[in-house]
């Protein structure tokens, strides 16, 4: 078989549909998406997104070499809808407010209001408690659009946060 | 989580009993072949969760440990997500739900919380 351009689009059929992931042919060629590789914000069950037998476009992300299966993606097929990608579009140090989703020892994780998700170091905190919950103001540490991720430092608590036109409300939020 | 320690994110299908699995560990008649897989790293495990919508667990093992059965091939790298996620064949989970029960007390978050 002769593996297809990375970055390539090519139809595929579906073929079957599972938690995890949709299955489709190209050919003799097997491709799989798995959920995160879906949309940006649609998160119903992949069965009543999608029905065996349908032809759809799919961005061609990367090969698995041992499983011998392209890695495809629907969502990169219009990165203009990526959280991520409107993050990148801020000035740095641009303050978000974000949400506590969650917290372990080390780190925190955050949702932003475009529905990203970051991870909050601790240690930027400068020892302040953060609870599940609470709304904080952070600024972007790091950012990878294509992976995608996202890290996080805390902002000096009394510093005025800002709602960039860039990043809509909460209900974009993907839960 | 203390500090040698290695964390494992995983978010249960719909249908699983994701509180019980932390406890009792993972069925290898409910994970056949490949097994279950694990993010190594938040973010996607709730990438996962987001489709899910069935909480999250939270596993932890000693990095020794980790380390050990990651050489022995009970912990194996997930192609689809080098470097970031991992799989345990069914056939290995004995091996690992018993390493799961060496540290951190591991946690299943429910759904909205």
């Amino acid at each position: 078989m002769t593996l297809p351009e990375i970055g390539s689009i090519l139809q595929a059929q579906v073929d079957r549909v599972e938690n995890y992931g949709v299955y489709l042919k190209h050919g003799d060629a097997t491709l799989i998406v798995l959920a995160p590789e879906v949309s940006w914000k649609d998160c119903r069950p992949l069965r009543e997104q999608f029905q065996v037998g349908e032809i759809r476009d799919v961005f061609v992300l990367a090969y698995n070499y041992r499983d011998r299966i392209i890695i495809g993606s629907f969502r990169r097929l219009h990165p203009e809808q990526s959280p991520y990608r409107e993050l990148s579009r801020l000035d740095p140090g641009e303050i978000l407010k974000g949400k506590v989703w969650h917290t372990t020892g080390q780190s925190a994780t955050i949702l932003l209001p475009n529905g990203a998700w970051g991870e909050l170091s601790k240690s930027s905190g400068k020892g302040r408690k953060l609870a599940v919950g609470d709304e904080v103001p952070v600024t972007i540490a790091a950012l990878n659009v294509d992976e995608p991720r996202l890290w996080l430092d805390l902002a000096p608590q009394d510093t005025p946060t800002t709602t960039p036109s860039a990043v809509p409300s909460m209900a974009g939020s993907p839960t | 989580m203390a500090v040698d320690e290695v964390t494992l994110w995983k978010a249960p299908q719909p249908g699983r009993d994701g509180a019980r699995e932390v406890v009792a560990g993972f069925d290898p008649q409910a994970y056949p072949g490949k097994g279950p897989y694990f993010a190594l790293d938040e973010q996607l495990a709730r990438e996962y969760q987001s489709n899910y919508q069935n909480g999250l667990q939270e596993l932890y093992l000693p990095q020794s440990l980790f380390d050990d059965l990651v050489r022995q091939g009970v912990i194996v790298a997930d192609p689809f997500y080098p470097g970031r996620s991992c799989h345990v064949p069914s056939g290995d989970l004995p091996r690992f739900n018993e390493a799961i029960k060496h540290g951190t007390p591991n946690v299943y978050h429910p759904e909205g919380t």
